[in-house]
């Protein structure tokens, strides 16, 4: 079981358009109401990842209403292969429509623990922690961070205390079953999606522990 | 969210009772003896010449592939039937053979199996070619079409084959036994383990999608899915819940006498608005006649006004709205909304209200009819989505696309093409200005006022500037009389836009009008007079913006409107002077 002791981080992160979809609906993608948790962990390992963690993430707080948008884009029907040069996006593509997410504000809470096996000798917890916050103040990344999808970036920065959630106080709202993350890692097994009971509290997402979510029925 | 919306509320209205079984209208009953002989065909249509409906085995899932039904199928299946049989591809044959013996083959194992003689009986009937051709026979070539549902009675019985008990004990354990096949995984609608859907059932009669059906869920290009997951895997949703809201909104958007969708509004060309509540039929009937009246609806509706909306019992109960648009073998989502009945109620009678102009009635309009009345007279112009914004706001209360205010103005600039529904396009148009007038979101402190009907003390430029306008025209109209185009048709786009280049002139031209007109003209130097007071003195300003724009035209039609009620009071009180 994955230990949670580790320092907790308060990331904001905002953009003026995101797209969290749902796998039922990503043909013709429509977004969940609220960040997803693999999303969050998305964010945070643009700024700081290494083979040897894993992020776990908490909490992420909705900080703006919840408000819609819909477009629709060109866009290829392969997936990116490597080794193919003659490829031609003007015939393979598809009209596709998008309900995304506008005017976003999320306030993501997270930490991260070593992983056994993975971890070397000279790395330790403390050191990656603060490396992280050090990255996070100034801005750096490994790549751009995204709100769900790669063109919709993000403004990530350390959360200042003090910031509300906008439906604070309202009480609990289902969100329906709501994607957690791939399972990479059952030796031999297929990735497989997995999903866990989503509620916002007070505006709040709580996102269980990952061994609860694969344990079967949370 | 969506899903599990669509599957709680096809359960709780029954449409999944049933999973193996749907009711079809079966058109003929063939007929065999208990040896499998022909003996008769035997139609089954009513007086309105459909056939009756009956329970039989859920048909499979079709497009270009062969799968055949237990029992009951069509001429293709049970009878090796094509329309075009001389003049068949090469492969016509081979495909006929192969659907004959995909519907034979379960009817073998089934005579095998359960020593059933009805099963039997069909299955030498089915391998004689010549029985065969005695049903075509039976009735005239051109009739057959190929879509005729046919299910079997054997000897003398009254119910067909598919429905003994033996038969149904064996399609149902055969379905479970194919049901066993399948990978099972909790499902993400229900929350339940269950057998994954590879593929999902196709939605029937959404706009711009194959009419032969579309996919809500698919994945059908390899960008499509994740992680070489393949189809129905990269969204585990069990075969129940797949069928559940399939069924639900094929419920929904099935064609009924009176409407194009049983509880949907078509939005412009390309996409439907369906929506249900987890209150009552007929709370959702209700809304429906609101958002969407039927021409029987409006007749109702100038009896009882706004009738219905009051706040009821079921208020709290919670309502889903989902535009769907096909897009050819999908079809997708353009837009989803959550809400409680009572907030919709509230939102839809602010709606009303924000539409309502001049002394018109306060009944609804039908969406189609105000978006026509400011579409391009050719069709074009409005950006497809347009009507699913202004209908997603109006649920949600929120402010209109700006694009509305646009168009309609781009309309008034225009001479009208016909007289006939001339004053009401002009309202149609001039109410929608006001509605997006007055949810328009603004930076400033104070809202925008816009009121109904005519407002002498609105000293805003704009607004009086367009009561002016109107007073210019009538003017023009007691002295002239029969015009080929006024000045509404000159000017009232650049008299909106640039009041500076036109309005001089036109008070220059009102002068010899008054002189013209006579009593009227008299009467209504006098309103002019009363208009120019709210103005500051000889100055016109240069250029109006979008949203004084449509103050003009508000102005300008409450000014009018005005002229019209005054003339008929008038004419009324004669008339009643006259029979007394």
């Amino acid at each position: 079981m994955a230990s949670t002791t580790g320092r907790r981080f308060r990331v904001r992160a905002r953009g003026p358009v995101a797209c969290f979809t749902r796998p039922e609906m990503k043909a013709e993608r429509v977004s969940y109401e609220v960040m997803t948790p693999s999303a969050a962990r998305g964010v945070l390992e643009a700024i700081l990842w290494k083979p040897a963690i894993r992020w776990h993430i908490h909490e992420i707080a909705v900080l703006a209403p919840v408000k819609w948008t819909s477009f629709r884009r060109n866009e290829v029907n392969s997936r990116a292969t490597v080794g193919r040069f003659d490829y031609a996006a003007d015939e393979d593509r598809a009209q596709r429509n998008t309900v995304a997410l506008r005017d976003v504000d999320y306030v993501i809470t997270a930490s991260f623990t070593l992983l056994p096996g993975k971890a070397g000798p000279e790395d330790n917890a403390r050191k990656f922690e603060d490396m992280f916050e050090r990255r996070l103040e100034r801005g750096q990344f490994f790549h751009a961070p995204y709100l769900g999808c790669r063109e919709f970036a993000a403004r990530v920065e350390p959360a200042e205390d003090g910031l509300l959630p906008h439906e604070a106080g309202s009480g609990r709202r289902p969100l329906g079953l709501m994607f957690y993350d791939f399972v990479f890692d059952v030796p031999g097994a297929p990735v497989r999606p997995e999903f866990f009971q989503a509620f916002l509290e007070d505006g709040v997402l709580h996102v269980p522990p990952r061994a609860q979510v694969l344990g079967g029925d949370s | 969210m969506m899903l599990t919306a669509l599957n709680d509320f096809a359960r709780e209205r029954g449409l999944t009772d049933d999973p193996l079984y749907e009711t079809k209208p079966v058109d003929f009953f063939i007929r065999v003896s208990a040896a499998g002989k022909f003996v008769s065909l035997e139609s089954t249509a009513g007086e309105d010449g459909r056939g009756k409906p009956l329970s039989i085995p859920r048909l499979p899932q079709r497009s270009v592939n062969i799968a055949a039904g237990f029992f009951a199928d069509n001429p293709k299946y049970v009878l090796a039937y094509e329309k075009d049989a001389p003049k068949a591809k090469a492969g016509g044959v081979e495909k006929r053979v192969a659907r004959l013996d995909a519907f034979l083959k379960p009817v073998r194992e089934v005579a095998v199996e359960t020593k059933d003689p009805e099963a039997r009986a069909v299955e030498s009937f089915l391998t004689s070619e010549a029985e065969r051709r005695k049903v075509l026979a039976a009735r005239d070539e051109d009739e057959w079409t190929g879509s005729e549902l046919l299910a079997f009675v054997v000897g003398d019985a009254t119910t067909p084959v598919h429905q003994n008990p033996a038969i149904r004990a064996c399609w149902e354990r055969r379905s479970g036994e194919k049901r066993a096949l399948g990978r099972t995984a909790r499902c993400l609608v229900t929350g339940l383990e269950g057998v994954v859907a590879l593929t999902h059932p196709k939605l029937k009669n959404v706009p711009e999608a194959q009419s032969s059906g579309a996919s809500l869920v698919s994945f059908n290009a390899p960008a499509f899915s994740s992680h070489g997951l393949e189809q129905g895997d990269n969204a585990p949703i069990s075969q129940e819940a797949a069928l559940g809201y399939v069924l639900a909104l094929n419920d929904m958007l099935r064609r009924t006498e009176q409407r194009r969708f049983r509880q949907g509004i078509q939005l412009g060309d390309g996409s439907v608005l369906v929506f249900w509540t987890r209150a009552s039929p007929s709370e959702e009937s209700l809304l429906l006649s609101w958002m969407d009246p039927t021409e029987e609806d409006l007749q109702r509706f100038t009896e009882s006004p706004l009738h219905g909306l009051q706040p009821g019992a079921l208020d709290d109960r919670a309502f889903y709205a989902v535009t769907l648009t096909g897009n050819a073998g999908r079809v997708a989502v353009r837009d989803w909304f959550e809400s409680r009945v009572g907030e919709v109620k509230r939102n839809i009678r602010r709606y009303f209200d924000d539409l309502r102009i001049g002394n018109a009635p306060a009944g609804p309009t039908p969406i189609y009819r105000l978006l026509n009345a400011v579409e391009a007279p050719s069709g074009r112009g409005l950006s497809p989505d347009v009507a699913t914004r202004m209908v997603g706001a109006a649920l949600r209360g929120l402010h209109f696309p700006r694009q509305l205010l646009t168009s309609a103005l781009d309309r008034l600039r225009l001479p009208p093409a016909d007289d006939r529904f001339e004053r009401e396009q002009l309202r149609l148009r001039v109410a929608l200005i006001k509605a997006t007038l007055l949810r328009l979101p603004r930076s400033g402190t104070t809202p925008l006022e816009v009121t109904v009907s005519l407002d002498k003390n609105n000293a805003s430029q704009p607004y009086v500037l367009g009561r002016l306008f109107a007073v210019l025209e009538r003017l023009q109209g007691a002295a002239l009389k029969d015009l080929n185009a006024t000045i509404r048709d000159r000017y009232f786009g650049a008299a909106s836009r640039n009041p500076v280049t036109v309005f001089p002139r036109l008070l220059q031209l009102s002068v010899h009008h008054a002189s013209k007109a006579g009593e009227n003209g008299r009467w209504l130097e006098r309103t002019k007079g009363e208009v120019m007071a709210l103005l500051p003195p000889e100055r016109f300003p240069r250029v109006l913006g979008l949203e004084d724009q449509g103050l003009f035209a508000v102005g300008y039609y409450h000014q009018r409107e005005a002229f019209f009620t005054k003339r008929e009071t008038a004419a009324s009180a004669e008339s009643d002077a006259a029979s007394s």
